[in-house]
């Protein structure tokens, strides 16, 4: 818990695009140390939810609260509370991976630069410009600078997609660790594997409902998949609301 | 391999820090005409100068009173359009600059923010005021004169800037005020309530620098002429830097610009997929010519019309304006408004030749000579419009200039070279040199009245 408050919370959340409902009515409690993969197809509503959550996009109703601050009533507030990697990663292209961590140091008032590159697996390209970078090192890049203050909240959109296998599983293992110590990690996927490997919880999004809320560790060997299999091919029904 | 060596320290000011080593990296990293390009503009000026300056310096041999209307005329107009494209140039940088994406992603420091992009801002727009003042150079002859046109100007110059900050950053506030929701419904159209805020700043901003140039350009009026009331010169000056102070607490805004322009994006998301599935503008010319040069035509069309609308409709509203001043009995209005719509026109080639991904290339190699003649057709298809609006009148010159532009489109659009990347400085001075060509060598083309 952050200040007695959950780091993630939502109440009531739903947002729609003109007459397009993209998430319908949802609550949501993350706590600490909780690492949750949320998985769904394209169009289910993921994108939508991390965006709001990030201050991106404002919730057509309901409450949003990460780290224990309203991100409606004050986004700034809660951006300090929360590292981000987008679907896109932002970087400036012209600055090293080693000064990218630096600026975002200097505006978060600390950080942990080496912490970070080890946990990207950046420490021999940190001097190299961005834009030299491929694709892969781009969003390890934008991975540690989300998480180079150490931020209570990590929100990740698809940040372990496109990585080769070492450092996907590298990148992997550094975050349940954070989780282990006291981390609320989101992270949208479309890697099961991943999910069953690290995630402590799963949520399913199917046509911006959240079809499944379980733990892997319950739901025992292979259990994502097939739990994927039954919530989001077999023609599983959404639930009602 | 490394990068070079950053100076200085990001925990000062973060942003100035990591601007700048962005800035100068870029600019090293650059090819010659790109690094070239941001003097294009000072270089037309200069260029220029012999061109106009001769006409100029007939009028100032004229008696006061015909001499000091001419010159406020051109002074007054010449700070109103620097004025103008400074509070458009603010919004652009101020609210949609490129960092937003890293900016969206971390708290804001608003006061390092703020100083850091003034600075970008004073200093990417002083070529600006240097433009302005070269093509002021001529009156030197006439010291009066000169000194009143850089107080016009430099005041024009502060208050674009300072009075664009402010109302660009207040947008965002605005926006988010319950008491102006009545208001902002009222002036939205068909845009999101959150939009019109931003929407209508730049031209409130440009209403209030338009209002204090006036009062600038009457004061100098009655400095060159020995009246009283010189004091309004410097009216911008002081409310450039008031606005500028004034906008500094209103930084904090800039926090909510995700959010904002995240609603705004959102808005417009349910009209984004019917765009692609409709026909475009001149789609037909691509059906009626031969399969090749068809479907290169095709790509251009559809790419052109929904990427770079701003740009066609634009030149055909200063085609209508060039139709006008023919018929309204003003050749030399209606040629240069031809001349700079066909500039815009050629110019849309030169920014699809930027755009082609080079991949395609790779994939589909396609003729030269087969993409540059579709191309041209396409642009001749845009142009249409200005074309026909100059054949009122002054056809030979419109011509002239339609030519023109094509063969710098076609230049830009067969090679891809000498306009890659930024290209903007450096078609803002082909245009510039072009009205000034149309200016001082027009034929029988009497300049100014």
């Amino acid at each position: 818990m952050i200040g007695g408050a959950p780091g993630i919370s939502l109440r009531g959340v739903s947002r729609s695009y003109g007459r397009t409902v993209a998430l319908h009515p949802l609550d949501l409690e993350v706590g600490p140390g909780e690492l949750v993969g949320l998985i769904g197809p394209n169009g289910a509503g993921k994108t939508t939810l991390l965006r709001i959550l990030t201050a991106q996009l404002l919730p057509s109703a309901g409450s949003v609260r990460v780290g224990g601050v309203d991100v409606v009533a004050d986004p700034g507030a809660a951006r300090a509370r929360i590292g981000i990697v987008p679907e896109e990663p932002s970087l400036y292209d012209y600055l090293s991976a080693r000064e990218m961590l630096q600026y975002v140091i200097a505006l978060r008032g600390g950080g942990d630069l080496e912490a970070a590159l080890d946990l990207a697996g950046l420490g021999a390209d940190a001097d190299r410009l961005i834009h030299e970078y491929s694709q892969g090192m781009r969003r390890r890049a934008a991975l540690a600078a989300a998480v180079v203050s150490d931020p209570p909240v990590l929100i990740l959109d698809e940040a372990l997609n496109g990585l080769d296998p070492e450092n996907a599983m590298r990148v992997e293992v550094k975050l349940a660790a954070r989780a282990a110590a006291g981390t609320t990690i989101l992270f949208s996927t479309h890697l099961l594997d991943s999910v069953e490997r690290v995630a402590t919880r799963v949520l399913m999004v199917r046509g911006g409902r959240v079809v499944a809320d379980a733990r892997p560790k319950e739901l025992g060997p292979d259990g994502v998949r097939m739990l994927f299999r039954d919530r989001m091919i077999d023609g599983g029904e959404a639930p009602a609301g | 391999m490394s990068a070079p060596q950053a100076r200085g320290d990001a925990s000062a000011n973060p942003y100035a820090w990591a601007w700048g080593l962005e800035r100068s990296r870029r600019h090293a990293a650059g090819s010659w005409a790109e690094k070239l390009a941001p003097w294009g503009p000072l270089a037309a000026a200069l260029l220029s100068l012999p061109l106009w300056g001769a006409s100029l310096h007939d009028y100032l041999g004229r008696a006061d009173g015909p001499r000091n209307a001419l010159f406020l005329a051109m002074v007054s107009r010449m700070a109103l359009v620097l004025a103008g494209a400074l509070c458009l140039s603010t919004y652009s940088a101020l609210i949609r600059g490129p960092e937003r994406g890293v900016l969206s992603l971390h708290p804001l420091r608003p006061n390092a923010w703020w100083s850091a992009k003034m600075l970008d801002l004073f200093m990417g727009r002083l070529s600006w005021l240097g433009v302005t003042l070269v093509l002021m150079a001529p009156l030197h002859v006439a010291p009066v004169l000169a000194g009143a046109a850089a107080g016009v100007l430099s005041g024009a110059w502060l208050v674009g800037i300072g009075v664009g900050a402010a109302v660009n950053l207040a947008a965002p506030l605005a926006a988010r005020t319950p008491a102006l929701q009545g208001t902002l419904d009222a002036i939205r159209g068909m845009n999101p309530r959150e939009h019109a805020a931003l929407l209508y700043a730049p031209g409130f901003a440009l209403g209030l620098a338009g209002l204090a140039v006036i009062l600038s350009v009457q004061g100098a009026g009655a400095w060159i002429s020995g009246r009283e009331g010189a004091w309004l010169l410097v009216v911008p000056h002081v409310v450039g830097v008031a606005a500028l102070v004034g906008s500094r607490p209103l930084a904090s805004a800039v926090d909510r610009l995700p959010t904002l322009l995240g609603e705004i994006e959102a808005a417009w998301a349910p009209y984004a997929d019917p765009e692609e599935s409709r026909r475009v503008y001149l789609e037909w010319m691509a059906e009626r010519a031969p399969a090749v040069l068809g479907r290169e035509m095709l790509k251009d069309l559809r790419h052109g019309w929904r990427r770079l609308r701003t740009g066609i409709s634009g030149a055909w509203l200063l085609g209508v304006l060039t139709a006008w001043a023919f018929a309204a009995g003003e050749p030399t209005i209606g040629a240069q408004l031809g001349a700079v719509a066909l500039a815009i026109t050629g110019g849309l080639a030169v920014l699809l030749a930027v755009r082609d991904p080079v991949w395609l290339d790779e994939a589909v190699p396609v003729a030269r000579r087969v993409r540059t003649l579709a191309r041209a057709v396409v642009v001749l298809g845009w142009g249409g419009p200005v074309v026909a609006a100059g054949l009122f009148d002054g056809a030979g010159t419109c011509l002239i200039f339609a030519f023109l532009a094509l063969g710098l489109g076609g230049v830009g659009a067969s090679t891809g070279l000498w306009l890659r990347g930024r290209a903007w400085p450096v078609y803002t001075a082909v245009a510039l040199l072009a009205v000034a060509v149309v200016v001082g060598l027009g034929p029988g083309v009497e300049v100014v009245r």
